[in-house]
């Protein structure tokens, strides 16, 4: 097992009430690994304590780098929600204790 | 050497939202041997909150730090580096008739400064408690800004990557309908944007991801040819680090499908793109490919939203955790009790604890918020907060409250032909 902080790097993003999360393998010849092994259930399953909606996954092979849009953020996004974090911008760094099981 | 395909222009990024630091952009003006200076400075919430600014004083409306900037970049790109920002926010007009009262203040009364206005189309939206209603322009504007020979050009909501793909399209002659070179300019724009989150800002872990100097760190630069290939880079002695990792993670940033993001300008496909590292702290690019712009531009509708009350407060040692939920406790029950308020959204934080119920840290901080109708309704909840001190659990400190002003934002989409960009220069009829 290795820790997704160990692999990657994480980018947050947020446009409303959506949150994004790029996960950037550190090393490119690690990305078969994150493509096999953080499927959008799992993002979603650590997640769940501040979305309210779906997680959806794109694959970029060429970058090296998964991106998951994750909607429905808890409050509602920047504009009105009474949260600490209103953007979500700490949301992506949750990810970083995921365990991912090599092959 | 040195065609007209070999002619190179350069961009650099002088703020990445509303507050951004300053001195980097100083030092970009003065070292980077710059034709174009961007100042990308608006966020979704900073353009309504700037049309809320101007009702309440027609005078206002622009971004605060406005004269800030400019007093500090323009006499490094007097005669050499235009400037182009929407900085205007909610006032292009006045804010342009302010940078050219600065320039002639600086001894520059010649400099020709343009501000682009259309962006309101708060008259479309029939919505009637709206208080404003933004589209995001495209670069066209922009362009027939510096066609017209603006030095400086100040708009309101222009979207954030036209304002670097304006130049592109002027100095090369691109085709309004080239979407690849639209495309390849736009991705080189939307790197851009955010200043130093391209350069090492948002990104450092000093334990697993360090960042060479954070504090000495330097806002990103474009060399881009009229064939769109481009190169992204910092000035030397600047702190930061521009790679791979930091390139891929800002051309992913806010983005919700890479294959098809949305601009006013073209449609772009991200899948293809490739990051290259050629030299230390110098990234190629290349493989951005487009399509057509949406029909319709995206607009911001802000409406009141009553308002944000927010109080904190700490508690330290054994049992922190627990004095921190009872003190949470009981200002919900007095702000219900004794006050009667409807709170919407309430949140009780023990921030330290997360969201892990085992949680046991050494300092735990309470805070509480909600939204309310009233500005007075909402002074309550720090105030009931405040008075933890004498009637709340044992050792609580560091208490602190807020009100603010809230505006929910919804998007719409408009037709194009109801959106008409409009280019002024200052001391010219409108």
């Amino acid at each position: 097992m290795r820790s997704l902080r160990e692999l990657a790097v994480v980018r947050t993003g947020d446009k409303g009430a959506l949150v994004t999360v790029a996960v950037l393998a550190r090393n490119p010849v690690d990305y078969p690994l994150l493509a096999r092994a953080l499927p959008a259930s799992v993002v979603a399953a650590r997640l769940a304590p501040v979305l309210t909606g779906p997680v959806r996954r794109h694959e970029l092979p060429l970058l090296g780098a998964l991106l998951f849009s994750c909607a429905g953020v808890r409050g509602g996004g920047v504009s009105s929600s009474t949260e600490l974090d209103a953007h979500g911008k700490t949301y992506g760094h949750l990810l970083l204790d995921i365990e991912l099981e090599e092959r | 050497m040195g065609g007209l395909s070999e002619r190179a222009v350069r961009i650099g990024s002088g703020a990445g939202y509303s507050g951004d630091r300053i001195d980097p952009a100083v030092d970009l003006a003065r070292r980077g041997e710059l034709d174009y200076l961007v100042f990308e400075c608006l966020g979704e919430r900073t353009t309504a909150s700037a049309q809320l600014a101007r009702q309440a004083d027609p005078d206002a409306g622009f971004d605060p730090l406005l004269e800030a900037r400019m007093r500090a970049v323009l006499p490094w790109c007097a005669g050499k580096t235009r400037v182009i920002t929407n900085m205007g926010a909610a006032n292009p007009d006045a804010a342009a008739e302010r940078v050219a009262a600065i320039a002639a203040e600086l001894g520059n009364p010649e400099l020709r400064v343009a501000c682009v206005t259309g962006d309101d189309v708060l008259h479309l939206v029939s919505a009637e408690d709206a208080v404003s209603a933004n589209a995001y322009l495209g670069a066209d504007p922009v362009v027939a800004a510096l066609r017209a020979g603006a030095d400086v050009v100040i708009t309101g909501r222009v979207a954030d990557a036209a304002l670097f793909l304006a130049p592109m399209r002027y100095e090369f002659g691109w085709a309004a309908d080239d979407w690849d070179l639209l495309a390849a300019g736009t991705v080189v724009g939307h790197l851009l944007e955010c200043a130093g989150q391209l350069t090492g800002g948002y990104f450092a872990d000093p334990v697993s991801d360090p960042v060479p100097e954070l504090a000495r760190l330097g806002f990103p630069l474009a060399v881009v040819r009229a064939d769109g290939s481009a190169e992204l880079t910092k000035l030397p002695d600047t702190g930061g680090r521009l790679d791979r990792l930091t390139v891929t993670a800002q051309l992913l940033y806010e983005v919700d499908d890479p294959a098809r993001y949305l601009t006013p300008d073209v449609t772009v496909d991200l899948t293809g793109v490739r990051v290259e590292e050629i030299a230390p702290d110098v990234v190629r690019l290349r493989g951005a490919r487009g399509a057509a712009a949406p029909r319709e531009l995206k607009a911001l509708i802000g409406r009141r939203a009553g308002f944000l009350g927010e109080g904190e407060i700490s508690y330290r040692g054994p049992g922190a955790r627990a004095r921190a939920r009872l003190a949470g406790e009981v200002v919900l029950a007095r702000l219900d009790g004794v006050h009667g308020l409807v709170l919407h959204e309430p949140r009780v934080d023990l921030i330290g604890c997360a969201d892990d119920p085992a949680a046991e840290p050494p300092e735990v901080r309470l805070r509480v918020a909600a939204r309310t109708a009233s500005e007075s309704d909402a002074a309550l909840i720090g105030w009931e907060v405040e008075t933890l001190y004498t009637n709340g659990p044992a050792g609580g400190g560091g208490a602190r409250r807020s009100v603010r002003p809230v505006l929910e934002l919804d998007p719409v989409f408009l037709p194009r032909a109801e959106v008409a960009g409009a280019v002024r220069m200052v001391g010219e009829p409108g």
